[in-house]
């Protein structure tokens, strides 16, 4: 070994020009750490910032919240909703015809529509696209659909449910068809009257097939990404920014009038740092919290730029399955339901109706007739009729709840000691706990409910058909030793899938309640009845008897609330989990 | 030779900790409750939409991520790959590999973690010489105590502060994000001031000790000026213990900057890891965690290397000198 201190020397030598030449690099390359393109739009551009959640899929057939940023504008399906959420417009598809028996529906596709690489928009496209869709993704090679499958059953394209779960393995027996470059037919298994703003899910946007086929690994990556909607995606800084571009092929390319969107991949944050940003000038548009709604609102200059979504979700209790027995009399469960002081709850905060049904007022057709009254007095007696006056010998109420915020649901335990004059307690868990535990069945005397929230179409399949599905109703219904025999079922690997759909059956057939069945029958009769008055009504009448089994207690119709910068122009909001569209805005002064 | 052999050693001890690791973390996370594809369904759209799982969308779930073969096959088919740096795709990120991942996240942490470090000795070694110089004194103990004050700040705190003072009040910086230069300066500042803390009292116990040192005492009888025989003599011995406290730090920093990305919104591997734990993507936990841990144990060893090489009294190794004294 030579002499020590020159190799000291030469070590310290060393590794000072090692740091000096890694110092120079990472200052070369400094600007790559940012990603290629910073905060530079030019001269003259019309830029807009929004905030939105950490997207992780950009592709619309996985359950992530990527789909719902897809569905603003950049991908663009067969129609799109009007300016209120209540109907659907033409898109990719110019027009279309509905047969006589509601079950056929013809698209013709624009000529015009093209993808962002100037390829053109075709049938084939939205029949590939819905085959990779409906394909388990066991037994595809390559066409994985990666996560939970987006596609919502009750569209009701026929033979997709079974070619889904495998039961069908003949695509041509499913009910999506491209005749020709611009007819698309879909056909229905039964009548669907939501149909076509079914067709408004981001899992109903079309993909260019032939890029995710051919590079399965990097075609959600730009500069590989191409989209059909008005913007396309050339940036994406995973945790940092979407960047978002006018799509110069779109059909409507005209109408498309922000130069550039930067989408900031923001965490959710507690109240009040969310909008620091937003006051800072480093976003034009931020969906809000409660406090720093009442901060708003209190502000002269900010109230004016406070936005609110009314009515835009439902907070609801479900009936957790336990061992013991208190929550299987339906008395004790609906004492604890008209014991919310659903009035109460609402003012703890702000844009908060009491949720007195699990079908939104929202719904057009919705009346009182199918909601529940508060009623503290008779809530005591029913607990005492079902033989526990004053709460005596029922053990505490637990609500299970799985979110950070625990305001809510501190109130409605309060709203059960003050009322009732029972225990309860809020049994706050992480999200991991909480997705396990919600389906077990609670050992002891262990005896609530989980806490959720849903939003949807407020139409009536959907609110009747859909949440809280005739389906789920039947389950939550079950005997808590038939639900593990159920659960068992559902997790058997060795039956096939046609097999265990049918004794999945069989249990629910046998085993729920009659008024749950009684639903699914209300709600099968509803969906092929061709009478608009006589189908609401059969809606109505499978509401009321859901509400009254007291299985999930609607709590609050919640606000959605967003703030938004003057020069943002042409914001049309909608209670639909994307929120707006992002064609219609454009940025002013 | 004798160098050889201990590095050698050092890789193996290195190994044997990085399938312990593994090991660990895999069986934590099939411990922990939920899974993978139940928390996607709560926590993204579907809970908005209403999407409960088909049986069918659980059975492919389960065919994608491996749950119908049996655990110890998934931790096998796991380490398989990492053996040759490829942990498969994330859960959560499905269209990237964890090992492309880790490559485009970790520059940004470290980065950060680097010039955190370097603010951190710029501010330690002025106060930790100013305060051993006045020892016991007035301005002495208000230093260190502010010093540790500044050490018991947590980094997500002070970047609260940060942000309410140069971004909501002042209006001067970005109050998060990762768009260009201006980015970089409030996570360094929130990064670097617990190691600067932790560092300024390093440098002032090591610096009273040399101070005590004979051959500066010597220097200062032979009448050498007193800034020289501080700078030269008594500072540079005086640094060589921040080695091994620097290592380390820089180390912790690079891997453990979860709080102040959240908050700051900074794409870092940091980020990554908390989501990964929390949706329970196994490769990308794992891999983070292999990851996390190759960079600790190897910044160790580096600052066990160097060390040698700056203090050439420091030969002996695990108790046996290499020299063979």
């Amino acid at each position: 070994m030579p002499p020590v201190g020159q190799t000291r020397r030469d070590f310290l030598r060393l590794s000072g020009l090692t740091i000096a030449a890694l110092g120079g690099s990472w200052s070369l390359t400094g600007c790559g750490l940012f990603g290629d393109d910073n905060d530079k739009a030019a001269n003259g551009q019309s830029t807009l910032k929004i905030d939105y959640v950490p997207v992780e899929v950009l592709d619309p057939q996985v359950i992530t919240n990527g789909m719902w940023i897809l569905s603003r504008g950049i991908s663009e399906g067969l129609v799109t909703q009007t300016e209120k959420g209540d109907n659907v417009q033409p898109a990719v598809a110019s027009e279309w015809k509905v047969s006589d028996d509601n079950l056929t529906y013809t698209f013709t596709l624009r000529d015009k529509a093209q993808w962002s690489d100037g390829k053109p928009v075709v049938a084939k496209d939205f029949e590939r696209t819905y085959k990779r869709l409906f394909t388990p993704a066991g037994g595809s090679a390559g066409g994985t659909t990666l996560g939970a499958n987006s596609y919502q059953t009750a569209t009701g394209i026929k033979g997709a449910q079974d070619f889904l779960s495998g039961v069908l393995t003949d695509w041509s027996k499913v009910g999506v068809k491209a005749n020709g470059d611009h007819e698309l037919v879909l056909t229905l298994s039964n009548p669907n009257p939501d149909f076509l703003l079914a067709l408004t899910h981001p899992a109903m946007l079309p993909l260019p097939m032939d890029l995710v086929e051919g590079k399965p690994k990097d075609w959600q990556n730009p500069p590989n990404y191409v989209s059909n909607g008005p913007y396309t995606v050339t940036e994406w800084v995973a945790n940092s920014r979407l960047i978002l571009v006018p799509n110069e092929k779109y059909w409507d390319r005209d109408n498309v009038k922000v130069d550039r969107i930067q989408v900031n991949l923001v965490e959710p944050s507690a109240a009040a740092t969310a909008t620091v940003p937003y006051e800072n000038g480093e976003t034009d548009l931020v969906q809000l919290a409660g406090p720093d709604v009442l901060r708003f609102q209190k502000d002269a200059d900010l109230s004016k730029q406070l936005e609110q979504t009314e009515n835009y979700s439902i907070l609801y209790l479900a009936k957790l399955r336990s061992q013991h027995k208190a929550m299987e009399d339906v008395r004790v469960r609906k004492a604890l339901s008209l014991a919310l002081d659903r009035k109460t709850l609402a003012g703890v905060q702000p844009g908060q109706e009491p949720g007195v049904s699990l079908v939104t007022s929202r719904t057009a057709g919705w009346d009182e007739s199918i909601g529940i009254k508060d009623d503290a007095a008779e809530a005591k007696r029913l607990l005492a009729e079902a033989g526990y006056p004053n709460g005596q010998g029922l053990p505490p109420v637990r609500l299970l709840v799985g979110v950070p915020d625990t305001t809510l649901a501190d109130a409605i335990v309060d709203s059960w000691t003050k009322q009732l004059g029972i225990k309860a307690s809020v049994d706050h868990v992480e999200a991991g706990v909480y997705t396990e535990r919600r389906w077990q069945v609670q050992k002891g005397n262990y005896i609530g409910f989980y806490y959720g929230t849903f939003a949807g179409l407020p139409t009536w399949p959907t609110m009747v058909g859909s949440l809280w599905s005739p389906k789920n109703v039947q389950e939550i219904s079950l005997p808590s030793d038939q639900w593990q025999k159920y659960q068992a079922l559902q997790d058997n690997k060795n039956l096939k899938p046609a097999d265990k759909t049918a004794q999945l059956n069989a249990v629910l057939a046998e085993h729920a309640t009659a008024p749950a069945r009684e639903i699914g029958a209300l709600v099968d009769k509803a969906n092929v009845e061709p009478d608009d008055a006589k189908r609401m009504g059969l809606y109505k009448q499978a509401a009321k008897l859901r509400e009254e089994q007291y299985l999930y207690l609607p709590v609050l119709w919640l606000s959605l609330f967003h703030a938004v910068k003057p020069k943002v122009h042409g914001l049309q909001l909608r209670a639909y989990p994307d929120y707006f569209y992002l064609k219609p805005l454009s940025v002013g002064s | 030779m004798g160098l050889a052999v201990y590095i050698g050693k050092r890789l193996v001890r290195l190994v044997l900790s990085l399938i312990a690791v593994s090991i660990l973390t895999f069986t934590l996370l099939q411990l922990a409750p939920g899974n993978f594809a139940d928390l996607q369904r709560v926590n993204s759209g579907a809970t908005n939409f209403g999407g409960v799982g088909t049986e069918s969308m659980v059975g492919e779930l389960e065919t994608r991520y491996g749950a119908d073969v049996p655990v110890w096959k998934q931790y096998l088919i796991f380490m398989k790959g990492a053996v040759v740096w490829d942990f498969g795709p994330s859960y959560k990120y499905a269209s990237r590999n964890v090992q492309d991942i880790i490559a485009e996240a970790f520059p940004v942490s470290a980065t950060l973690a680097l010039l955190a470090v370097l603010l951190a000795l710029l501010i330690a070694v002025p106060v930790g010489v100013f305060a051993a110089l006045r020892q016991n004194s007035k301005t002495d103990h208000g230093t260190m105590f502010v010093v540790t004050l500044g050490h018991a700040l947590p980094s997500y705190l002070s970047a609260a502060f940060m942000i309410l003072l140069f971004s909501a009040t002042l209006k001067l910086l970005p109050s998060g994000g990762w768009n260009g230069p201006k980015d970089l300066i409030l996570p360094v500042l929130a990064l670097s001031l617990g190691p600067a803390a932790v560092l300024a009292r390093y440098v002032r116990s090591s610096m009273l000790e040399t101070l005590r040192e004979e051959y500066v005492t010597a220097a200062i009888a032979k009448g050498g000026p007193r800034r020289t025989v501080i700078v030269r003599h008594a500072l540079r011995n005086s640094l060589i213990p921040l080695v091994t406290v620097a290592g380390p730090l820089l180390a912790a920093l690079m891997t453990g900057t979860v709080f102040v990305e959240a908050l700051l919104r900074i794409p870092g591997l940091g980020l990554y890891f908390a989501n990964a734990a929390a949706s329970r993507d196994m490769p990308l936990l794992m891999g983070t965690a292999l990851f996390f841990a190759l960079i600790l144990m190897v910044t160790n060893l580096a600052v066990d290397l160097i060390y040698r090489f700056l203090d050439p009294r420091i030969r002996t190794v695990g108790g046996v000198s290499d020299d063979g004294h």
